[in-house]
């Protein structure tokens, strides 16, 4: 299984591996593959060797494409405390791959159907997301099922021009923050959006309504 | 060195579980294109060993593709791929498409039989797309590794040849004569074994620091000893990915790595 993403606290990755412990003492041919490189590297690093999982978790540094990476697993696992866009789940279900996620705010219930085509879990919950990581281990054609139905779905997001829309729209509010002006209103994001597709539209609309409400909140 | 055209030309790969290996790009126009994989000389020396590959246009998807096949060996090491517009033009480096490495992961399944013969395309740290290639009359596949505070113990199996009741395995002490010999348990199948190297099989005397041990098994006595690494998958370099802890007592350490050739060695600190 493969998970993909800046090695930074917020991502969780502690959380993933020490899941995977319960999966590798189940069924230790299957590896669990981290891409991405940052400062949390050494503290995966230590933290592998104390759990004794070195012949099944790899750091494997970053790597661009990554479809070609997704293409070599049959579950992808992200398990980030808070998530404002998903851009990787969507991209391994476009993979065929079923995500096991845990569900934060505010990107993966937004593209993830539970039990269709992947699997929620609550934050922070290792046990329930090694249970869930396990049921699909030792189910192949569930697994299957499910990655063929992360496939289908993925179709409803347009791929780059929709979260690159979102992400100009965070950037400008983020902008008008620090600069005292007046961040843009939804109304110029619906027009922006149009034309492009209801549900693409609706993801964006979302995870940007989501991030402008957290930035005006002062967490971002 | 020759100056290259700075081509945005993305050459697609993918490698099927027979090592034969489809290269595809996307090219205006030909006339008798080909394909040239030259084997990087070391440093100072001149490139010698070259293979050309015919490209031919697939009218599938209007693309050139060139295939190199399994019975094709290359010489072990480093190959860098160019475009030969046409005979006698100027080469142009390869740039990295897709690379289709799937085939590749669960290789270490499989047995080889002699020469074990290795190619995995990856991506230079300049972004080039490149082969790097291993040949070899037989070779020992590494899997797992246990390390506690008293024993380095390697799982692994043998490629190309069988162990004899009098196999041993062989650490030899870079830059020296040492070698230190090890009985492996051996499976009934004559390839599968595991080895174990404690405290005592890895002093050095006068101290260990910044020394190494490469890793042999000979498969009989006076037989040739074959290097133990790992190959059979789809990782190109895993010196810092494949890490492991030391094996740590009285101040020494000794940890087990890759090789930036991912063959298996001990570290002494």
């Amino acid at each position: 299984m493969i998970a993909a993403g800046r090695l930074v606290r917020v991502k969780r990755y502690d959380l993933l591996i020490e899941a995977f412990a319960q999966v590798a003492a189940a069924f230790p041919d299957w590896q669990l593959r981290i891409y991405g490189k940052g400062e949390e590297q050494p503290r995966l690093r230590q933290l592998i060797e104390r759990l004794g999982l070195w012949n099944n978790v790899f750091l494997m540094g970053a790597a661009t494409p990554m479809e070609a990476e997704w293409a070599k697993a049959s579950i992808a696992a992200a398990t980030s405390d808070f998530e404002p866009f998903g851009m990787t789940i969507v991209e391994a279900m476009r993979c065929g791959l079923p995500v096991v996620s845990t569900d934060c705010p505010y990107g993966p219930a937004e593209i993830i159907k539970d039990g269709a085509d992947g699997r929620l879990v609550p934050v922070g919950d290792r046990d329930a997301l090694a249970s869930a990581l396990l049921e699909l281990v030792g189910d192949d054609e569930r697994r299957r099922r499910m990655g063929r139905t992360a496939l289908e779905n993925a179709h409803r997001f347009a791929p780059v021009p929709v979260v690159a829309q979102a992400e100009r729209i965070i950037d400008q509010a983020m902008t008008a923050k620090n600069t005292g002006r007046r961040a843009p209103g939804h109304h110029r994001t619906d027009s922006q959006l149009a034309g492009r597709g209801h549900a693409a539209r609706d993801l964006a609309h979302t995870a940007a309504a989501g991030a402008l409400r957290a930035i005006r909140k002062g967490q971002r | 060195m020759s100056k290259h055209h700075d081509t945005p030309l993305r050459t697609d790969c993918a490698i099927d579980k027979d090592g034969r290996i489809t290269f595809r790009l996307p090219l205006a126009s030909a006339a008798r294109p080909q394909l040239l994989l030259a084997l990087r000389p070391k440093k100072g020396r001149a490139e010698t060993t070259r293979h050309h590959l015919e490209l031919e246009p697939d009218p599938a998807d209007g693309k050139w593709h060139a295939v190199l096949e399994p019975l094709q060996a290359l010489d072990e090491g480093r190959w860098d791929l160019y475009l030969l517009p046409e005979p006698g033009a100027e080469r142009q480096r390869l740039r990295p498409g897709l690379r289709d490495l799937r085939a590749l992961v669960d290789g270490h399944l499989r047995d080889r039989p002699s020469p074990v013969a290795v190619r995995i395309p990856y991506v230079t740290k300049d972004g080039f797309l490149a082969l790097r290639a291993w040949l070899r009359t037989a070779h020992v596949e590494a899997r797992t590794l246990d390390v506690t505070d008293r024993a380095i113990t390697v799982e692994a199996r043998l490629h190309g040849a069988r162990l004899h009741e009098d196999a041993t395995v062989r650490l030899r002490l870079r830059g020296s004569d040492t070698v230190r010999s090890l009985r492996p348990r051996i499976d009934e199948d004559g390839r599968g074994f595991s080895f174990t190297a404690g405290q005592k099989d890895l002093t050095v005397d006068g101290g260990g620091a910044g020394r190494f041990w490469d890793a042999f098994v000979r498969p009989t006595a006076d037989a040739r000893p074959i290097r133990i690494g790992r190959l059979l998958d789809d990782v190109a370099d895993r010196k810092h990915v494949y890490v492991y802890p030391a094996m740590t007592s009285d101040g020494t350490a000794a940890r087990p790595y890759y090789t930036v050739d991912n063959d298996l060695a001990i570290e002494m600190t």
